[in-house]
């Protein structure tokens, strides 16, 4: 079996943080910048748990670090969704460029 | 109360001067009480009963007695007061040494030293403490006091008695103001009677005038200058919904804050250099009146004096400031008479007279001269003038400037004597003139006159006695006075002959006197009636202003008189007030004194002079009498305004116009421009565009950042993340 050195991780996360940053900058779509979201929180999380196999001094830590982001990712999910569904029922559209209302 | 009096007799000018406040007060407060009531007039209760009480006819000209009754007492007082002066310490004097002035220790004098007659008035600082170098002792304290002489005396009963007689003219003049409503006659508009307003600041400006004529020092004097000169702004603008009225006003108020600034910079010389306001002690630093070592410079003290004078010529309406005078006739006939003829303008003149040895011979000249001009104008201009009280205002510019000459030229005596004689005279034409303005329902042109004697005889008869009194008729007041001015000037010539024609302008204008008093009684009484409406409505005055014209009359005549009555020297006031002997400085460092030289070598030929003068005075009325009795036909064909040099009063309102209003209305204009948008819709200009710019700027800044700030998170999270790439960049090119 190949062993990967601590690099090929981090490359992979910034590789995946720049996807989510994109998806970020590029969607109109409300779910697509959810998702976007989630990626740059995965790659946050691969560098965790990278950190954890392949730094000594940082194993336990790494882990409950990446289980906690998983639940702040819930959690965050859950709440962005219900937004979403909210705004959805009142502009029959997930456009984020049509939520204006509070706009001066 | 009468050991208080007889310990001070100068306290008794110091009541006499407060005595008209009691009216002053009583009518302010009753006009008060009358405009808060107003709006409760229809109100049942005690405001509604209060200006049912007020607001009568019976209680303005309750005021209006109460203020004849004071002025009555105040006369009485001063009359007192100046026979127990002559009696006292003139007349046992009379015959023996000149009494010197100045002498502020002098007993025989009411003044402050002698009587204690001074209070401080601002204290500052603790003790008087010695200056060393200036080797006199700081003053502590500005005082307030009196300084009573026997020009004082004359001067306050010339008031007081001038006075009484335009208050008691005043109830019938200004009957018209006693209604509730009354009509203008220039505006014919409807409006409130001010007929309480009229007294209160008649008697605002008596006190004013009564304080400066007893007044012992510069700044005492300054106040009431101030109150005096407002006082008149007041009352040439009476009848303020008048335009000219109000403009009039101005004029005057400007003029004398033009003279005020000279008066302040010779208090502000007095001060500095010799620490005091007294004018008695003034006087004994200058080198004429024995000061060894004088504390101030020649220049100096020339500029004190000149300082001095500029006030007086503001308020004497003297060459260059007269322009106002005839203007400020806008207001009601007496105050003309009282105010711009006998005694506020004569303040100036009096203000010379007191402050007489302050006056270096230089400044002296420059008095000659100024009043020399002064009453060429006035006596050329009042010529042509076509309204019946501008003829005697420019009547009155010439007399003043009489005086001033008279003072200048060493004629002290001459020249306060005739301020006398000319206040009764001139209050008299006066009156009388408002008296035929009064009976010509307010018609004042020349033109629309004559014949009126027929019509108004006590009116017509009394003021030929004043025409004839100021050209100089013999035996009547103004002939004595004139004369001792013309023998003053003709000393003044000899003496210094390069200065002969400050003893020619005076005879020559004699003449001219003459031809337009003799000119203004024809035109208005004389001949026939040119103005058939005016005449057949003419009537004559009430008693109530025809007595106040007889007594003037009388004072008219006979104020001058002395014995022998056929000797213009003998007159008893002259004498008087010559007798005070206050030497001019002019030559005071010649032994030979070339004036005294002078006085006696005119006097073998003073019989000459008064021929000259007579027959000049006889030429005048002559030429009047073929213009304006003779030949009255040609007067219709000349039925136009006054016209081109005379009728313009030489210019002197255009070229100030030209030269002084122009300017800075222009200078105004032009500053404004750098303020003020170029049209409605233009942007601004200047300063004001650029302070604006910066705000505009800042605006526009913040308008185009807007566009950026648009709550698209993509937007923000685009430029993040450009920003971190470009940083990274940086970054590894940097540390390569």
């Amino acid at each position: 079996m190949v062993e990967f050195g601590f690099p090929a991780f981090l490359v992979l996360s910034a590789f995946l943080f720049a996807c989510g940053l994109t998806c970020l900058a590029t969607k109109r779509n409300a779910i697509g910048i959810l998702m976007g979201v989630e990626l740059i929180l995965n790659a946050a999380n691969l560098n965790f748990v990278a950190a954890a196999r392949f730094v000594p001094t940082f194993r336990l830590e790494g882990q409950v670090f990446a289980v906690l982001v998983i639940v702040l990712a819930a959690a965050e999910a859950a709440v962005a969704l219900a937004i979403f569904l909210n705004f959805y029922n009142n502009h029959a559209t997930v456009n984020v460029e049509n939520a204006t209302d509070l706009k001066g | 109360m009468l050991e208080f009096f007889a310990e001070h007799p100068g306290r008794l000018y110091v009541a006499a001067t407060l005595l008209p406040l009691v009216p002053a007060v009583l009518i302010l407060l009753i006009g008060t009480v009358r405009n808060l009531t107003r709006p409760y007039a229809d109100v049942p209760g005690i405001a509604g009963w209060l200006y049912a009480r007020l607001n009568h006819p019976r209680v303005e000209l309750a005021g209006a007695w109460l203020s004849i009754g004071v002025m009555g007492l105040v006369s009485f007082i001063a009359v007192y007061g100046f026979t127990t002066l002559l009696y006292e310490h003139y007349l046992p004097r009379l015959s023996g040494e000149p009494i010197a002035p100045w002498n502020l220790d002098d007993t025989r004098l009411w003044n402050v030293n002698a009587d204690g007659g001074q209070i401080d008035w601002i204290r500052f600082g603790s003790t008087p403490v010695p200056d060393a170098e200036l080797d006199i002792i700081k003053a502590h304290s500005i005082h307030l006091g009196y300084w009573i002489e026997i020009d004082t005396t004359v001067m306050f009963a010339m008031v007081a008695v001038v006075g009484t007689m335009i208050y008691v003219f005043s109830l019938g003049y200004m009957r018209n103001e006693l209604k509730s409503t009354t009509i203008d006659e220039t505006l014919q508009h409807a409006r409130r009677g001010r007929f309480g307003r009229f007294y209160l600041y008649l008697n605002l400006f008596v006190i004013a005038m009564f304080n400066l004529i007893i007044a012992d020092n510069l700044l005492q004097v300054f106040i009431s200058w101030e109150l005096v000169g407002v006082c008149s702004y007041f009352l040439i603008s009476y009848y303020y919904e008048r335009r000219e009225a109000g403009w009039a006003a101005n004029k005057a108020f400007i003029a004398n804050r033009i003279g005020d600034v000279g008066f302040l910079i010779a208090i502000a010389i007095s001060w500095s250099t010799c620490n005091t306001f007294m004018i008695g002690a003034l006087g004994a630093e200058m080198p004429w009146h024995g000061a060894l070592e004088p504390l101030f410079s020649p220049t100096m003290r020339t500029l004190l004096g000149l300082g001095l004078f500029l006030g007086c010529v503001g308020k004497s309406a003297q060459f260059p400031l007269q322009v106002w005078l005839p203007d400020a006739m806008a207001g009601p006939t007496p105050v003309s008479a009282l105010i711009h003829a006998a005694t506020m303008v004569a303040a100036g003149v009096y203000l010379v007279a007191r402050c007489y040895p302050l006056f270096t011979p230089d400044a002296l000249l420059v008095i000659a001269y100024t009043g020399c001009i002064t009453l060429l104008i006035g006596g050329t201009v009042a010529c042509v003038q076509t309204d019946i009280k501008k003829v005697l205002a420019y009547s009155t510019v010439s007399q003043l400037g009489y005086m001033m000459l008279a003072l200048g030229v060493g004629g002290w005596a001459a020249g306060v004597f005739h301020l006398l004689t000319h206040a009764f005279f001139k209050a008299l034409l006066f009156l009388g003139a408002g008296s035929v303005i009064h009976g010509l329902h307010h018609e004042q042109d020349l033109r629309k006159m004559g014949g009126l004697r027929r019509k108004m005889p006590v009116t017509a008869w009394t003021m030929f006695i004043g025409v004839l009194a100021i050209s100089g008729f013999p035996l009547l007041s103004g002939w004595y006075s004139k004369e001792a001015i013309l023998t003053a000037a003709a000393t003044f010539g000899v003496a210094a002959p390069s200065h002969v024609v400050l003893a020619v302008v005076p005879f020559l204008v004699a003449g001219l006197t003459a031809f337009y008093m003799f000119r203004l009684w024809f035109l208005t009484f004389a001949g026939e009636p040119r103005d058939r409406h005016v005449y057949d409505h003419a009537h004559e005055s009430p008693l109530v202003m025809t007595i106040p014209l007889i007594i003037l009359a009388m004072f008219s005549i006979a104020v001058g008189w002395g014995w022998p009555a056929w000797e213009p020297e003998a007159s008893f006031l002259y004498e008087l007030l010559n007798h005070q002997h206050w030497p001019s400085s002019h030559f005071w460092d010649d032994p030979q004194d070339p004036l005294l030289n002078a006085a006696t070598l005119l006097h073998e030929y003073h019989l000459l002079l008064e021929l000259i003068a007579g027959a000049i005075g006889l030429f005048g009325f002559a030429v009047a009498y073929w213009r304006y009795v003779l030949r009255t036909p040609r007067f219709h064909a000349t039925n136009t305004e006054p016209r081109g040099f005379l009728g313009q009063a030489w210019y002197f309102d255009a070229v100030y116009d030209a030269c002084l209003r122009k300017p800075t209305q222009n200078l105004a204009v032009f500053t404004a421009a750098f303020d003020k948008q170029s049209s409605d819709h233009g942007a601004p200009r200047s300063l004001d565009g650029l302070l604006n710019g910066i705000g505009q700027l800042a605006a526009n800044t913040g308008r185009g950042l807007r566009g950026i700030q648009n709550g698209q998170v993509r937007g923000y999270v685009t430029i993040l993340g450009l920003t971190v790439v470009g940083l990274l960049g940086m970054l590894a090119v940097l540390t390569r």
